[in-house]
């Protein structure tokens, strides 16, 4: 189980990224809709996120964490975007990069 | 035309791999859904050859990515505006000849770069500004496009303003050349589905109404008429009647209205009647029932007694109950939810995309007036008794035409929403049903209809085709409003008499079952024809066919033998 980080405001990304998901789903057929769980793997072995999915899913994610928590994230980075044990994983590390992005700023 | 689509083609100058993701989740049965690379579109629409009859095609394009000088323009530069439309004719053109190889194209309409303010205080000029040139191009693009009967233009413009601040998605265009945001995709796919669903005959025909509270703001029953809230000097008042305004028009598209309404009859009829701001009277109304039974009952009774089928209906009542009622009932009935307050009842009215039809007919703005008449039938039919004494006072005449460019046009709107009466259930466009009936082993009649109550207007279609001695009824369809009044029976006569005259010894009809159309096995099996095998049915020509007695059969084709 994905452990989220003690990063201050975890339960309002987790809403937004839920709140992302739900709208997400509308595009996906109903076999193959995203669960609302830390767990839920986005991309790799198991995930249904082809690359235009991906993109998709994080470009509605950084509107939505302006619109909810009043942060601007970048979420579409080359690099993490590229490795399967990066941060796009899961719904829970996803959330966890959001977190650390916050943290640093 | 759903349930036999095979495939959705996407044309695009950019990415819509997105928006043919929301196609496959938003129309039933789910389509396969095939982009075609982007960017190529003029090589997509040179490249196309053959028939290919069960795709849908839908070319959605940036004007900027199609029309090489109209995106010049877009970057300011001074080009003549009629070297656009030049261009616009030519890309059309392209469109209309390949638009002759698939079944449906539906275009979307162009717009100016959302977020762009063209030239600002004089982008309306002629001449000069964007926005006019963009209005310019899509009333050039619907004429040039008009000549092709298969081809719809659906309205971008709609999408993006449902979409909102939301439209844009510039991130999606960098990222991926997607240059629109998800809620775009989405309206734009709800429309698509509701285009299928009007081309393959299955919009919704019939509005069922509540009163109290829904057509008028109070309760009747509590005050009479007098305390109502309708009209006047009051916000809701004017909201009330603005939703009546919105029922009337479409109504004048062929939309028939009717009343469900737990209420005494006389105190609501005389609302109806006699209130001075009601916009909708008794004769705007197909019919109702005011009482004090269940509603979902009485919708069931209603919605059979003008011959429609439950899947034609949408019901609209403030009562969440009422409406969980219905809908639990009834899932084949359009039950939207409603707003509480009556100030969006008319803009919730209008977002329904369930009444898109190919066509509007002069019958279907006449449709009101013929369920009238149909009334005065009814209550003529009570008095009189006997049923078949009854049709003799009608004066039913019925006139038999062959297909021609006056009427091929409703002819196509019956081919394509006619559910219950109707042997085969083809679903033809205007080409295909012209270029099925030119073959000379085949015979169409259009059938009109009309009693002294008035026209009914073109309401059936019987077809055949001989094959040495034996004579195969093709089509046999009939309008709902019009049945059991020896129509029926009156295209038999002439199915059967066609077939002598062209030496058949036996005329047969096979029977295609579908969810809704067993009044015409029904109909087959009382005609005195032999069931021959599954679905199938047949009789000997061996004596005179026979015209129903009340009935006066008039050929204006001259082929009626």
């Amino acid at each position: 189980m994905t452990n989220l980080e003690p990063t201050s405001g975890k339960n309002e990304i987790l809403a937004a990224i839920y709140d992302v998901i739900r709208e997400f789903n509308g595009q996906l057929p109903p076999d193959r809709r995203l669960v609302c769980a830390p767990e839920t793997v986005l991309v790799g072995d198991g995930g249904v996120l082809d690359s235009l999915g991906l993109i998709n899913l994080l470009v509605l994610l950084e509107d939505a964490l302006s619109a909810h928590v009043g942060a601007r994230v970048v979420l579409l980075d080359e690099l993490h975007m590229s490795a399967v044990d990066g941060p796009f994983r899961t719904v829970g590390s996803l959330a966890n990069h959001v977190a650390a992005q916050r943290g640093s700023r | 035309m759903k349930a036999a689509m095979a495939r959705i083609r996407l044309i695009s100058d950019f990415n819509a791999e997105l928006f043919g993701r929301y196609l496959g989740t938003s129309i039933v049965p789910t389509p396969e859904v095939e982009a075609l690379p982007f960017g190529q579109v003029y090589q997509s629409l040179t490249a196309a050859a053959g028939s290919d009859p069960e795709t849908v095609a839908i070319i959605w394009t940036r004007p900027e990515g199609v029309i090489p000088s109209f995106a010049e323009v877009s970057d300011f530069e001074d080009v003549p505006h009629e070297r656009v439309l030049a261009e616009v004719d030519l890309f059309a053109d392209l469109i209309v000849r390949y638009a002759a190889g698939v079944r449906y194209v539906f275009l979307c309409s162009w717009i100016s770069s959302p977020g762009s303010r063209g030239y600002g205080l004089i982008d309306y000029r002629p001449g000069v500004g964007i926005a006019n040139l963009v209005a310019r191009m899509n009333v050039r693009l619907a004429e040039r496009l008009s000549a092709a009967p298969n081809l719809y233009i659906l309205d971008t413009e709609r999408w993006i303003r449902a979409a909102g601040a939301r439209a844009s998605a510039p991130k999606m265009w960098y990222a991926g050349k997607v240059p629109y945001g998800n809620p775009v995709f989405e309206q734009a796919a709800f429309d698509v589905g509701a285009a299928l669903d009007g081309l393959a005959g299955t919009a919704r025909r019939l509005i069922v109404l509540d009163l109290d509270n829904t057509l008028w703001g109070g309760v009747v029953g509590e005050g009479g008429w007098q305390a109502l809230t309708l009209g006047g000097h009051d916000h809701i008042g004017e909201a009330y009647v603005d939703f009546q305004c919105a029922l009337r028009a479409l109504r004048r598209r062929g939309v028939q209205l009717a009343v469900v309404s737990k209420n005494d009859e006389n105190v609501a009829l005389d609302a109806i009647d006699n209130h001075p701001e009601m916009v909708l009277r008794r004769q705007d109304f197909a019919g109702w029932r005011i009482n004090w039974s269940d509603k979902a009952q009485n919708l069931a009774a209603l919605v059979s007694e003008l011959n429609l089928g439950l899947a034609s209906v949408v019901f609209i009542d403030d009562g969440a109950i009422e409406r969980a009622r219905v809908r639990e009932t009834f899932p084949e009935v359009l039950v939207p939810d409603w707003p509480s307050d009556p100030a969006v009842y008319r803009s919730t009215l209008e977002s329904l995309r369930c009444f898109d039809v190919a066509a509007v007919s002069a019958e279907d703005r006449d449709r009101g007036e013929m369920y009238a008449a149909e009334r005065e039938r009814r209550a003529g039919y009570e008095r009189v008794g006997s049923f078949d004494e009854w049709l003799k006072t009608l004066d039913i005449k019925v006139e038999a035409d062959g297909l021609s460019a006056a009427n091929v046009k409703r002819a196509a709107q019956l081919f394509n929403k006619t559910n219950q009466m109707n042997l085969a259930v083809r679903r033809l466009s205007e080409p295909e049903l012209q270029g099925w009936a030119s073959d000379p082993t085949r015979r169409l009649w259009a059938v009109t209809v009309s009693d002294r109550f008035g026209p009914s207007g073109l309401t059936g279609i019987v077809s055949v085709q001989i094959a040495g001695e034996t004579a195969r009824i093709t089509d046999f369809l009939l309008s709902c409003r019009v049945m059991g009044r020896r129509v029926e029976e009156t295209m038999l006569f002439l199915a059967e008499s066609y077939a002598r005259s062209r030496g058949a010894t036996e005329i047969v009809a096979q029977f295609v079952p579908t969810p809704r159309n067993r009044p015409c096995l029904e109909f087959l099996e009382r005609s005195g024809m032999e069931r021959a095998g599954d679905n199938l049915f047949v009789r000997r020509l061996g004596s005179e066919p026979r015209l129903p007695d009340c009935v006066t059969l008039v050929d204006v084709s001259g082929r009626v033998p």
